[in-house]
């Protein structure tokens, strides 16, 4: 009993082992589109022209892999039917008529074949199905079965580089939301299972050459059928192939279309693959794709010898099985026969006198491709440099880039010595070296800026400006110096504002408005990036911020002067030194109180110049001054940076107080303690002098004079600052030091109350026993007292 | 608005034919619990219309005085070329179904009065479409002619082999195989007999709509439209569907003359008319948008 139920048992397993072709089964096969006219799709590559039928077109690639897909199918038994096998126009059915044919034919599965294009810059290379209905709702479920099979064979191919390989099989409806559930046409009257495949990316230009490859189309019809063994559970493959490219091991395609991944190397034309022990020779045809493959082979060991020129032979073990592509991708390295050298290199100096930019890339060109991590090594620069080596050009050119510019003036020495070696394993003869000398600049320097740090910023539209030690580079130079709020947020410039100029002495500025009024009280900050950089490619190397808050500067208490009367201010050419044109008019084109300001413009013919208007009896009425009191002025600038004094007389003395150095551009409040005057003394606002100032950024200036106050001078010294002295460290917790150009004569210390709370002879005073807070340094210099906001912290 | 100066439109452009075609009514008939419907087949009295769904599943009959919808079947691929009786009171349509993932279909009856269904044919890989004769239908099924009200009614079936180019007549006494084009032609489609039973309409794929005799010959060539089926004898209804290779983009309803070779539109390309479904008894053509709308066409024909 037991025996016959194991003979029933195998008669059983016998039955179900029986071989089970694709006898009887219908496929309908579309090859997309057709004709090679405006239905069509070519991409020109090299060497075919646009429009040559010899090069890619997808109606013609399609019916390739459609032909193929036929033959394989009826060799496993299945009745075949396709659209088109020719490729002219009248081949290329309306899509209601095969779609009619296909349901008429009584098609078990309905192939729809296309490759794919993004049409756009970004190329891609994957698959994708598309069936009727939405992805998740499809019209016929079992579409969506088969089109996910399909999907699943086909990025298997290795041969190809995919540039993703997540699933991507969607409804039509979906994917062309703007057709409704039109979806697409060969699709729409399909009773039939059915689907439509976009293989690959053809305008992927790698993928493109690899189209015009014969077995590359093979492998894709290849992996349809297997798609349909596996939806009909019939038999599959009783051979197996081997496919694959062959690429050089280093060398890049110096191409300019997009490449991905393995496609970055060069595929070898030409190249023979030959399968021992059949002794079956492939060689690679010369349209870039290196593709080779060998068909149709008994299960087994197999080797591949692997001949390019200009290429050691290689020799792979693969193994072939059944039913399977075995992919063997086989990178070749190049013969290298002779020592690595330098073939040219860059910076080179023309002649003695020759220096270099400070921010120029040492380039070293060789005769072969390099080892990559020998000739680091073997790279040095001296005096040493921190920088970033980069390869190029398949390893045949070395870049190194300084992380920051040459010293100024110096000469350096780079060398490579002579363990740099290719890939061959060869170093060079000789150690390789040379010498540059620099320039004298190294970096894009700011020398002014409006606003300043820590200054405030008359609120209504204000111009911004900042000005360089040369001409910027204009290249995104709006996203380089931005303006920001305390929130982080940009600031909305007027476009058109926004201008760059050459200025005298070379000289560089950068201006603009904002588009809207500041907050007033608000902080802000204007961000420079450490990338802006000037003509000659010096950038600024360090970011920098300037702090500032928006405010109104105007002080609203009964002026002294109004500046509303004309003719009160006359350029007096005789007092003057270096001046070629002065004038001071009323003007009502920049005023800030009631009609009208005061417009003192001048243009200098010297380096020591400054310019003198005199006032009339009554300027400022019969107001006097004396040495308890401060006069306040109203001040529109240009940024020149040059210094506005005010003469004051009484009887036959003559004082001149520096007002202010113009170092801001548009309204600004401005005063000066009149603490150096003679005690018991009235004086009268007798002259305004211009005094020119280095940088000159230009002989021509102009500034507005508007509202001047005079009143009683606070115990607190008025924040008053010179181009000329540096207090620093600031913050500060140990000593504070000042470094001035000018000999100082003793330093004090006040608080915010106006009491002085410690004093010294010269240039440092201890602050470490005085409590955190802010307080203000009063520097006393030959002529002129200097005040600075100073920050303890401890 | 627009429908209606398509109609004088249309109208006036078929007056101007030599044969007097006009257009005399041109109205949505989309059943009102449809969001859409596709594939239209008119009764031959022209008062009820048969329809499908998008994807073919289910066969639905909607009485158009009574505006009465009935559910034929749901089942899948009902919706593909169903067939009504001489009299209307009939529905025989091919459910599809997979055996071991072949598709299989078998030959079902709809009685509309009774609202029965009866299998007639099980399921099959061969069943061609179903034609209405006297008293029943006539269809091929695995090669043989098979009638449902047995074989001494008379009725010559025809069908196309597609990708053989030929198309084979059958009366059930004795078949022919015609190859009108020869080698020309690899398959012809939409291939139906005229209601006097004397000629047959297809679509030959590279040539057009044809009408020929019983023995091949070609009596009229009647342009490159698509998908005929007769109206009377002498007319045949078809579109005229053009895409970009991915979509639709136009598409139109035309009524060709077989005697003049006119063609006659009764649409404009831009409504996307397709699939038409003729009653010359009734003077109506049905036929659906692209976007599952069906609409009918009232006919006047003068000579």
């Amino acid at each position: 009993m037991k025996r016959i139920y194991i003979v029933i048992i195998a008669l059983l397993g016998c039955l179900g082992m029986q071989a089970k072709d694709m006898t009887g089964l219908k496929i309908y096969i579309n090859p997309g589109h057709g004709g090679y006219d405006s239905d069509d799709r070519n991409v020109a590559v090299a060497p075919f022209a646009q429009g040559d039928t010899l090069g890619f077109w997808e109606s013609s690639s399609n019916l390739h892999k459609g032909l193929m897909l036929r033959d394989l199918l009826e060799e496993q038994g299945a009745e075949v039917a396709m659209s088109r096998v020719l490729n002219r126009t009248e081949d290329d059915l309306d899509l209601h008529v095969i779609s009619r044919e296909a349901n008429e034919f009584g098609a078990d599965l309905f192939f729809s074949i296309h490759s794919n294009a993004t049409g756009t810059s970004n190329r891609v290379n994957f698959p994708m199905m598309l069936f009727k209905g939405y992805t998740e709702n499809p019209a016929k479920p079992e579409d969506k079965v088969v089109a996910k099979i399909l999907f699943k064979h086909l990025i298997e191919n290795e041969v190809t580089y995919w540039t993703q390989t997540s699933e991507y099989v969607v409804g039509d409806w979906d994917f062309y939301p703007q057709w409704g559930t039109s979806g697409l046409g060969v699709l729409r009257g399909l009773t039939v299972t059915g689907f439509l495949s976009e293989g690959s990316y053809h305008d992927y230009i790698p993928e493109t050459y690899r189209l015009l490859n014969m077995d590359f189309k093979y492998i894709e019809a290849w992996h349809f059928t297997k798609a349909v063994m596996e939806y009909f559970n019939t038999d599959g493959f009783t051979k197996g192939n081997i496919a694959g490219v062959v690429y050089d091991s280093r060398m890049t395609r110096t191409e300019s279309y997009v490449q991905h991944g393995r496609d970055k190397q060069v595929p070898l034309c030409g190249a023979t693959v030959t399968l021992l022990p059949d002794n079956i020779t492939y060689t690679t045809d010369e349209l870039f794709n290196g593709v080779y493959m060998f068909r149709d082979l008994a299960p087994g060991n197999y080797q591949l010898k692997i001949v390019a020129e200009d290429h050691y032979d290689r020799t792979v073990d693969v193994t072939v099985t059944a039913n399977t592509i075995s992919y063997a991708n086989i990178a070749m390295d190049r013969v290298r026969s002779t020592p690595p050298e330098v073939t040219s290199y860059s910076p080179i100096m023309e002649n003695e006198t020759d220096s270099i930019n400070c921010t120029t890339p040492i380039v070293l060109n060789f005769n072969w491709d390099m080892d990559v991590e020998s000739v680091e090594k073997a790279f040095s620069i001296d005096p040493p440099v921190e920088g970033t080596i980069t390869f190029e050009d398949s390893q045949y050119r070395m870049v190194f880039t300084p992380d920051r510019p040459y010293e100024v003036a110096t000469l350096y020495t780079v060398t490579l010595d002579k363990s740099a070696k290719h890939p061959g394993d060869m170093s060079m003869e000789e150690d390789f070296s040379f010498t540059f000398l620099t320039q004298g600049r190294n970096q894009l320097k700011l020398l002014a800026a409006s606003p300043s740090e820590g200054s405030v910023l008359h609120y209504p539209k204000p111009t911004l400006e900042v000005r360089f030690d040369n001409v910027l580079d204009a290249v995104n130079i709006r996203d380089l110096i931005t303006l920001y709020d305390s929130d982080g947020n940009k600031v909305s410039i007027n476009l058109r504002s926004a201008k760059y100029n050459q200025l005298d002495g070379n000289y560089g500025n950068y201006y603009f408005s904002t588009a809207s009024d500041l907050v007033q009280g608000a902080n802000y900050q204007l961000r420079i990036d450490a990338s802006l950089h000037d003509v000659n490619s010096l950038p600024v190397v360090d970011p920098i911020v300037i702090n500032f808050t928006a405010g109104d500067v105007r002080r609203t208490e009964v002026a002294a002067e109004t500046f509303e009367t004309a003719d009160m201010i006359t350029f007096d050419a005789t007092q003057s030194v270096g001046t070629t044109t002065a004038k001071a008019a009323r003007s009502t084109s920049q005023k800030l109180f009631d009609s009208a300001a005061y417009n003192f413009t001048y243009t200098f013919n010297a380096n020591e110049a400054y310019a003198l208007y005199t006032t009339g009896g009554t300027f400022a009425g019969s107001t006097t001054v004396d040495n308890t009191q401060t006069i306040g002025m109203h001040i529109y600038g240009d940024l020149a940076c040059d210094e506005i004094w005010l003469q004051l007389t009484s009887d036959n003395d003559t004082q001149e107080v520096l007002l202010t150095t113009i170092d801001f551009r548009g309204w600004q409040f401005r005063e000066v303690r009149l603490d150096q005057l003679p005690d018991g003394k009235s004086y009268r606002v007798s002259a305004i002098k211009v005094a020119r100032k280095s940088p000159f950024f230009s002989d021509s200036g102009s500034f507005f004079l508007d509202n001047m106050l005079v009143y009683t001078s606070s115990g607190i010294p008025t924040i008053a600052t010179s181009k000329g002295i540096k207090v620093y460290p600031n913050p500060v917790s140990d000593i504070l030091n000042v470094q001035s150009e000018t000999p100082i004569s003793g330093m004090a210390l006040y608080n915010l109350s106006g009491y002085c709370i410690a004093t010294s002879p010269d240039a440092a005073i201890e602050v470490s026993d005085i409590p955190s807070g802010t307080y203000l340094l009063k520097v006393k210099t030959e002529g002129n007292d200097f005040c600075y906001p100073v920050l303890i912290t401890h | 608005m627009k429908l209606n100066l398509t109609i004088v439109l249309l109208a006036c452009i078929a007056t101007l034919s030599a044969q007097t075609v006009k257009v005399t009514n041109h109205y949505e008939i989309t059943p009102l619990t449809e969001q859409s419907a596709f594939c239209p087949v008119i009764s031959p009295d022209g008062s009820k219309v048969v329809y499908t769904a998008h994807n073919f599943s289910g066969l639905k009959s909607y009485d158009l005085a009574t505006g009465e919808m009935k559910i034929i079947t749901n089942a899948d691929g009902a919706g593909f070329d169903p067939v009504f009786s001489l009299d209307g009171s009939m529905i025989y349509y091919r459910p599809q179904s997979r055996i071991d993932g072949r598709v299989h279909r078998s030959l079902d009856e709809y009685n509309l009065n009774t609202q029965k269904t009866r299998q007639l044919i099980a399921p099959s890989r061969d069943i061609k479409r179903p034609v209405a004769i006297a008293g029943g239908m006539e269809v091929v099924a695995d090669n043989k002619l098979m009638k449902s009200v047995g074989s001494k009614i008379e009725g010559c079936y025809v069908y196309s082999v597609i990708k053989e180019g030929k198309i084979v007549v059958c009366d059930g006494k004795s078949t022919r195989v015609l190859r009108p084009y020869g080698d020309q032609v690899e398959s012809y489609l939409w291939t139906s007999i005229s209601p006097d039973g004397n000629k047959i309409a297809t679509y030959a794929i590279g040539k057009g709509v044809v009408i020929l005799d019983l023995n091949g010959k070609i009596l009229a060539e009647l342009g490159n439209f698509e998908a005929p089926v007769w109206y009377g004898n002498d007319f045949v209804a078809a579109m005229k569907a053009t895409d970009d290779g991915h979509q639709y983009t136009s598409s139109k309803i035309v009524l060709l003359d077989r005697h003049t070779r006119q063609a006659h539109d009764l649409t404009s390309p831009d409504e996307m008319g397709m699939n038409p479904s003729a009653s010359a008894e009734a003077g109506k053509i049905v036929y659906n948008t692209l976007d599952g709308k069906i609409f009918m066409l009232e006919l006047s024909i003068t000579r």
